[in-house]
């Protein structure tokens, strides 16, 4: 049996290898893992699909509803912030893709049209999904979210069926894209030991091996400088014959202050999440049904779909002109490209996305938590209509999503800093500095002013 | 392997258990309303012939005195009302302001049956995520002493319906809980049909085409 690398490991506080912990070694390394996870995951995923598609068509009573939207969607985000894209590793969507692809996989090359625009399309398909939300209502209708599941399971299967690994998750996922995108921002890391994997020509992690099959995200922990692609699901653990692989802990956002290859359409992802999340909440505005009759006006019709279209539009649109301005004004200092500044800077939004992502869900998951349980004994026919969802009091959950916001804005704008400070020298530093901290400052104040206005149950 | 795909097995079998445990009762839980209560010496039922959806439903009043005969020639006005409609946001106690103009629909009556109310207002999803539940009040027609109408019901959830009953001058009331199912909810089965045709037909096509095919290595793209 391989051991852990003990070389080139820091040994600073938060840096050390994690593997080479006997226990966290051997529990990666095992066959349990991570199946153990996974198969329980996929039985209550079909309970909730289950529940969604035949069970009570109320939002408010439906289990299905409560454990997607109020405590899935919720947490999801806070494991990308500290485990990185473990939930990749036991989702049922792959689960689904594995197993079909055990039976009848054809394991054909993915398209070079997914690999080059993989990551636009899931741009697309999240812009698409949170659209449908708004004006078919996914998360107000059961029945809606079981056929946005019932939609992603068809890909899985059809990925599975045809393709090699789990080519969905890697190229087309719209979750896979947020998660890449937060798990930059992570707390975990997984890497080869350059000294170790430099002597090495196996490629088994890559390839796999009797142990583990290889890498189903098409990584090579070799060369892999980004979690962003990384599941943790340990294949690359169970393959290594040198026991080059590395975990560690490492502070927020790290990554992002020095990203090795920025892609553009990332970037775009982080600006576009942040215009979704002032969306979700200007919709909910006093004077949102004013804004309306406005458009209705402008527009000359009454159609929902147009206005709303227009206002999704304009919100997603603002902070990506915001990033877009900032690196045309950047650009007359540091002399980069505005495509360069608007790409590596993209990156910086993605801690105040990530903190507004959990600020904003987590009044769903703390006002309606118990929504989870109500619903879920209501299955076995315990009525429990009056009592309160509530897990914690509006003080308590104002103040942890305050408290979100302001570190979000803060480790956006220090990595805004970290990045200027990586790429450029002297004053030029603080030059490209100001336009983007401009820009967080914007950000900031916007979501503060959304934030102390009420929000909707999703229950 | 094959203790991994016996637990496999058996996980999938616990699940499978589980959803059938939970069929009837899930069944039974939605679309339901109506029901019989004794007051003043009256037994007053109310009767849904179908399973309760948003939009218009037929229902029936039947009214029986002490002896179980049929009560003829009274008058009979069903009225119902959002039993959660109100229902106060924990967080949004400092700012209702804004939604206090959608809740104050609620007392809107003779909105019932405004279909096309009741969407525009659904496409307000923001601030009330679906339809607003508008109270509704109808008089209900005797057919043989069997007093009946159409009640439409503009949104999903919780209601409360109450028969108001003049027999004899006598005033009979009565409370009945209702459950208001989407009205598209019978497409769910038709989905699932499609969603299961569709995936065996790709996981045949698969097996098909596999067979065909000589199994090429994955892809190394080490860099």
């Amino acid at each position: 049996m391989t051991t852990p690398s003990s070389n080139s490991a820091p040994s600073g506080f938060m840096e050390g290898n994690l593997l080479k912990n006997k226990w966290i070694y051997r529990f990666f390394r095992s066959r349990w893992y991570p199946g153990i996870i996974q198969w329980p995951t996929l039985a209550i995923f079909a309970v909730i699909m289950f529940d969604l598609m035949l069970g009570p068509t109320v939002t408010h009573d439906n289990f299905g509803s409560a454990m997607t939207w109020v405590l899935w969607w919720p947490v999801i985000p806070i494991i990308f912030l500290f485990m990185g894209r473990f939930w990749c590793a036991i989702c049922p969507f792959a689960t689904v893709n594995d197993i079909v692809q055990d039976f009848v996989g054809n394991h054909r090359p993915v398209p070079k049209f997914l690999k080059k625009y993989g990551v636009w399309i899931i741009d697309a398909l999240f812009i698409l999904i949170t659209w449908g939300d708004h004006v078919w209502g996914i998360v107000d209708n059961p029945v809606g979210s079981g056929v946005l599941l019932l939609l992603l399971t068809t890909g899985v299967v059809a990925s599975g069926a045809f393709f090699e690994r789990r080519m969905f998750c890697r190229h087309l996922c719209f979750l896979g894209g947020l998660a890449g995108n937060y798990a930059q921002a992570g707390m975990v890391s997984l890497h080869g030991t350059p000294d170790i994997c430099a002597q090495c020509n196996t490629a088994s992690c890559y390839k796999g091996t009797e142990a583990a099959p290889g890498c189903p995200i098409f990584e090579f922990p070799k060369t892999m400088q980004s979690s962003a692609n990384c599941v943790l699901c340990g294949d690359c653990i169970k393959n290594c014959p040198n026991g080059s692989i590395q975990l560690t802990v490492r502070p927020p956002t790290t990554e992002l202050w020095f990203v090795h290859k920025p892609k553009v359409e990332a970037a775009f992802l982080a600006a576009v999440i942040m215009g979704i999340v002032f969306v979700q909440n200007v919709t909910m505005l006093e004077v949102w049904g004013s804004i309306l009759s406005w458009l209705e006006g402008v527009t000359g019709t009454t159609s929902y779909y147009v206005n709303f279209t227009i206002t999704f539009a304009v919100a997603i649109a603002l902070p990506v002109s915001l990033l877009a301005w900032a690196s045309v004004y950047a650009a007359k200092y540091n002399k980069a490209s505005f495509v360069d500044n608007f790409t590596r800077f993209g990156y910086a939004i993605i801690a105040f996305d990530l903190a507004a992502h959990i600020a904003h869900n987590l009044f769903h998951l703390l006002a309606e938590g118990k929504s989870i349980l109500y619903t879920g004994v209501a299955m076995f026919g315990v009525d429990s209509h009056d009592a309160s969802p509530a897990l914690a009091g509006m003080p308590v959950i104002q103040t942890l999503q305050f408290g979100l916001l302001g570190l979000g804005f803060l480790a956006s704008l220090y990595s805004v800093y970290r990045i200027a400070e990586s790429n450029h020298e002297g004053e030029v530093v603080w030059a490209t500095f100001k336009p983007y901290a401009l820009m967080m400052v914007s950000f900031g104040i916007l979501n503060v002013v959304l934030f102390t206005l009420p929000m909707s149950m999703r229950m | 392997m094959a203790q991994t795909k016996i637990v496999r097995w058996l996980i999938c079998g616990l699940a499978i258990s589980l959803l059938i445990l939970v069929l009837p009762g899930t069944v039974l839980a939605h679309g339901e309303g109506g029901g019989t209560v004794i007051i003043g010496g009256y037994q007053v039922s109310l009767v849904f012939t179908e399973p309760v959806k948003a939009g218009q439903n037929l229902f029936h009043v039947q009214i029986l005195d002490g002896m179980g005969m049929p009560v003829r020639g009274a008058q009979v006005i069903v009225s119902a009302k959002p039993a959660e409609s109100a229902q106060p946001h924990p967080g949004s106690m400092a700012g209702m302001e804004g939604m206090a103009g959608m809740e104050g629909m609620a007392g809107m009556e003779g909105m019932a049956g405004m279909e096309g109310g009741a969407q525009a207002m659904g496409g307000m999803h923001g601030m009330s995520h679906g339809p607003v539940a508008v109270p509704v009040r109808v008089t209900a027609n005797e057919t043989d002493a069997e007093y009946s109408g159409v009640i439409a019901f503009s949104a999903t959830g919780h209601w409360m319906a109450n028969t108001h009953a003049i027999v004899n001058g006598q005033m009979l009331m009565a409370d009945f809980p209702v459950e208001v199912e989407y009205a598209s909810s019978g497409y769910a089965f038709a989905i699932l049909v499609a969603f299961i045709g569709l995936n065996a037909f790709i996981i045949w096509l698969a097996s098909f085409t596999k067979r065909k095919s000589v199994l090429p290595e994955p892809t190394v793209e080490l860099l």
